[in-house]
């Protein structure tokens, strides 16, 4: 079912609109249209423009919200606007403080990293740095040498040299050190380290004590910034922690207030500097504005104007389907194809049914029927999945058909068979010779779907005043009554009557088939247009030829894609056989139940699976496409019901 | 004897090979000759450039292509070689194949330093070769406009290091560059023989490198010396950190010597002065190839189922492009047979 839409206006005083949001609009649902968009005739309309207050205060949560981690798993607590951004004042004040601090240690830890990357490879040097730096007689130098050259300097120059290297510390490239020279000398030996490639390193006056002292205290210090940092990071992460029930609390609340705020962007307003009003329009179902209007009866701030008879509303409504608790699951699949216009018929109904009863005359068998009716129905309760309602529907149908074939299980002696076994029936069809009763009952079936949806094809063009497709298209009367003599003269083959005679066959095929030949020039002849008769005579009489040939293969081949029921049915059997045979059941004696366990749900989960799509694919491609079109825009309330 | 069996195929397939090499004498009728592409016909009537120069139109070619041509030659004959050796034999091979890359980065290098904007270096004679017996991307390395990118490209490579730490010298220059790849390749020689050979072959390999790096140190000694006059620790800063028969007070003499006189008073008394007695610290330059030359044709010679041979075959190989390179210059150039003579016995 597809709920009456009502087409509302609702105005008042500008300033009123948070309280009739607030009061009314948590309590009716209603799907918005932008009131500028739909009202173009009157200009003296203006957008409804004001700062949204919470925006500020909302981006500042989310970024708390962002860095939780899990946020889904905290329930939001109730909390009220007020408290809400005084929570985030707090938050904010809070974080704060601990950016700064940690901002302050970076500063700190910049400033003495570089003095400590100084000293670190002459930390071994036992001696006072500043005192060195202070020499006179002699000179000195920091610096680092690259190990080939030293190897070089060592082997040729060093002794010969006045001057004494202290190696302090190396890596692998280089050896750290100090050298010490004679002044008179310095010119000349500066000379030849620099030839060594000797690099300097400038040493700042800036350490106390002997190196190994300076670089301890500097270290110690390195080392404590960064424990005051890891330990500002623990503060962060615990600051959040504390905080994500009031995080999340805080955000959903604001995020409310924000998204009511927000209805201003759909909203209008009348020019003029006081006195000006909003202007809301949308849609309501017929139930809930008959609600409204009776409601808003004793608020003289609110003005609502329905649409009627006088006035009807120029744009299609929304689609709200409203089906019963049973059949709701199956509407996942008419959304997963589009949903219906607002004029169109509900296909929900039909398709639960179909489905359903398709799926349990593929699969039919008491046990894995009822494992799936029992799955389903406990996922469908507990995870509120939607296909596991339809699963669940489908297992009834697969016990009942179960019943029908006497197969639990597998097992097709243990029950008797009310109706057939689909392996072993069998049938004699006149030109085709004997095959599985289920097959030909499966043809037969899906002849009555066609017609069915032939039928419903007609109704729905009948609404759109859709003339072609109510008279003469394959899916209109026209293709109803040639179908439909097709279905006629194959019960009376199989029924073994006689057929009737050539000249009424004759009507029966040819005076449709003509009609959907000429489907174009006639929809204009009834139509009273112009010009009847394209201009291309050829082409259209070739092009109609082939469309033609196409229609009658389309049948064919739409009927026999219903063959696949009857093929399900039969392997299903097959498959629980193979399944009992490697069991050992066959042979009597008692069979190996793990494998008999195992089989079973491998059994049932891929047939399940299999089965379940192809008989969409039936649903989609055979029934649907005969008389569904699925373009409908879905009803978007602004707020969902707070009862709810 | 297990050298015998190894050795045996592939010394008789370098024997082979180095039949084919142009001989003195053939230099010498090819100096004779009044243009280049009659030097061209000439070289593919020869066994060693007949077979794969039979496609080519000698009347086309330019002397460059030509010497690119001779340069692709090396490298196909070091591939032949290296598909018939060994697990053992390909070890040396690898590691002697390294002085090709070297020569690669190098000439990209002198590109990069000296003139930019002109054509790149073409390195379609080493691609085939590169392909199988380097993990240099030389494409990559060809693209780079700046010594920045042509280090950061070589990222991975085991020439990263030496180039990397020469990046962080103040003004350094291609000598710096050229010089840490060389150094770097001859420590590794020198650090990796004794793993990687024994025996007979370690003892070639200990010779051969050996003389040659002492034979370059004294050339590096006398060159910065005599026209350079650097300072000893400039010097000393310049040499190959290994020693053979120069003992370490040798060196240090020979590098603190004041005088012309004193160098060569000092030299004579070297192993080398001692071992070749016309050998004199003015002719070093020339003597170092014919000196080179020698000590692997007598290693090749005393030992034919050893590494040594290998080494020889290479270097004649190389040193017979070289040559041919000097010869199809003075044909070009019109310079007389006996002077062209000259240059080439002295190379």
């Amino acid at each position: 079912m597809i709920e009456k839409m009502k087409f509302l206006s609702i105005t008042g005083p500008k300033a009123d609109i948070d309280r009739m949001t607030e009061t009314y609009l948590s309590r009716y649902e209603i799907h918005l249209e932008s009131a500028l968009a739909e009202l173009t005739e009157d200009a003296n309309l203006s957008p409804f423009l004001e700062i949204n207050p919470y925006r500020e205060a909302l981006t500042s949560i989310s970024s708390f919200y962002e860095q939780l981690e899990d946020p889904e798993s905290v329930t939001p607590q109730k909390m009220d606007t007020e408290t809400a951004v005084s929570v985030v004042r707090r938050l904010q004040k809070e974080s704060r403080e601990l950016s700064e601090t940690r901002e302050k240690l970076h500063a700190q830890h910049a400033e003495m990293i570089d003095s400590l990357k100084i000293i670190r490879p002459f930390r071994n040097l036992d001696y006072d740095v500043s005192e060195i730096l202070k020499f006179q007689y002699i000179h000195y130098r920091f610096g680092r040498i690259e190990k080939q050259y030293f190897k070089k300097f060592e082997k040729y120059i060093y002794d010969a040299l006045d001057t004494i290297f202290l190696k302090c510390s190396e890596d692998e490239q280089y050896y750290y050190g100090v050298y010490f020279v004679p002044k008179h000398q310095a010119h000349k030996i500066h000379a030849v380290y620099s030839s060594m490639h000797f690099e300097q390193i400038f040493v700042p006056d800036c350490y106390q004590g002997t190196a190994k002292e300076a670089f301890s205290i500097l270290d110690k210090l390195h080392k404590d910034i960064h424990a005051a940092l890891e330990q500002n990071k623990k503060d962060s992460e615990r600051f959040l922690i504390d905080n994500r029930t009031a995080i999340v609390s805080a955000k959903a609340a604001l995020e409310a207030c924000s998204s009511s705020f927000d209805i201003r962007r759909l909203a209008a307003c009348t020019k003029g500097e006081n006195n000006t009003f909003y202007i809301l329009c949308g849609w309501m179902t017929e139930k809930d504005a008959l609600a409204f209007q009776a409601d808003i009866k004793d608020d003289d701030k609110i003005f609502c104007l329905m649409e009627d008879e006088q006035s009807p509303a120029k744009k299609t409504p929304p689609t709200k389907l409203h089906n019963p608790k049973l059949f709701r699951p199956f509407e996942m699949y008419i959304k997963m194809y589009g949903l219906p216009a607002y004029n169109e018929m509900d296909p929900t109904w039909f398709v639960a049914l179909t489905y359903s009863f398709i799926f349990g005359a593929m699969f039919g068998d008491v046990g894995q029927g009822l494992l799936l009716f029992f799955g389903g129905l406990i996922l469908y309760k507990t995870k509120h999945m939607d296909l596991a309602g339809i699963i669940s529907c489908a297992g009834i149908f697969s016990t009942f058909f179960g019943f029908m074939y006497g197969s639990i299980f597998g097992f097709e002696e243990v029950l008797h068979a009310f109706w057939l076994k689909p392996m072993t029936a069998m049938m004699d069809v006149p030109l085709v010779g004997r095959l599985n009763a289920v097959f030909v009952i499966a043809i037969g079936f899906g002849m009555f779907l066609i017609l069915t949806c032939m039928v419903f094809n007609i109704i729905n063009s009948v609404r759109n005043h859709d003339t072609e497709k109510t008279w003469f298209d394959s899916n209109a009367v026209a293709g109803l009554v040639f179908y439909g003599s097709i279905a006629l003269s194959a019960v009376l083959l199989v029924s073994g009557k006689k057929l009737p005679a050539a000249a009424v066959m004759a009507v029966m095929f040819g005076v449709p088939l003509l009609l959907m030949f000429l489907k174009e020039p006639l929809t204009n002849l009834v139509e009273k247009k112009k010009q009847i008769f394209p201009e291309q005579k050829g082409m259209f009489f070739v092009q109609s030829f082939f469309e033609l040939f196409e229609v009658l293969l389309s049948y064919l081949s739409n009927t026999l894609s219903f063959l696949r029921i009857g093929a399900f049915a039969v392997s299903h059997a097959a498959m629980m056989e193979v399944v009992l045979m490697l069991a050992g059941a066959t042979e009597g004696g008692s069979p190996n139940w793990i494998i008999i366990v195992l089989g079973n749900l491998f059994v049932c989960a891929m047939e399940g699976l299999i089965v379940g799509i192809q008989v969409l694919r039936l649903e989609y491609y055979e029934i649907f496409s005969r008389f569904y079109a699925g373009n409908g825009r879905e009803f978007l309330p602004f707020k969902k019901r707070e009862c709810q | 004897m297990g050298n015998l069996l190894s050795y045996s195929g592939i010394s008789a397939k370098i024997r082979a090979m180095q039949s084919k090499l142009t001989t003195e004498e053939q230099l010498l009728e090819i100096l004779q000759l009044s243009d280049v592409p009659q030097v061209i016909a000439y070289l593919k009537r020869t066994p060693e450039y007949a077979e794969v120069w039979k496609d080519l139109d000698e009347n086309s070619l330019h002397r460059g292509q030509i010497e690119k041509l001779l340069k692709t030659s090396i490298f196909h004959n070091f591939s032949r070689i290296y598909q018939f050796a060994n697990k053992e034999q390909r070890k040396f091979l690898d590691l002697y194949s390294k002085r090709y890359e070297i020569r690669v980065l190098k000439e990209i290098m002198t590109d990069l330093f000296d003139h930019r904007d002109t054509d790149p270096v073409d390195i379609t004679p080493y691609c085939e070769f590169f392909r199988k017996h380097s993990k240099l991307d030389l494409e990559q390395l060809t693209a780079c406009t700046n010594m920045e990118e042509f280090i950061a490209a070589l990222k991975g490579h085991e020439f990263y290091q030496p180039l990397s730490q020469i990046r962080n010298h103040e003004s350094a220059l291609l000598f710096d560059y050229g010089m840490a790849l060389d150094l770097y390749y001859f420590s590794q020689i020198w650090n990796v023989r004794k793993k990687l050979f024994s025996g007979n072959d370690l003892k070639e390999i200990t010779t051969a490198y050996g003389e040659k790096f002492d034979m370059l140190n004294l050339q590096f000694i006398f060159r910065s010396k005599k026209f350079f006059h650097m300072t000893p620790a400039d010097i000393y800063a310049l040499l190959i950190p290994m020693n053979y028969k120069l003992k370490k007070e040798e060196i240090n003499a020979l590098v603190e010597s004041t005088t012309h006189e004193q160098t060569r008073a000092l030299f004579r008394r070297t192993y080398y002065g001692k071992k070749y007695e016309h050998l004199e610290a003015h002719n070093l330059e020339e003597f170092y190839n014919v000196m080179l030359r020698d000590t692997l044709e007598k290693e090749a010679r005393r030992d034919p189922y050893s590494v040594a041979v290998l080494y020889s075959y290479l270097y004649h190989k190389e040193h017979e492009v070289y040559r041919l390179t000097i010869a199809l210059e003075c044909v070009r150039y019109g310079v007389d047979p006996q002077e062209a003579l000259q240059y080439i016995r002295n190379n």
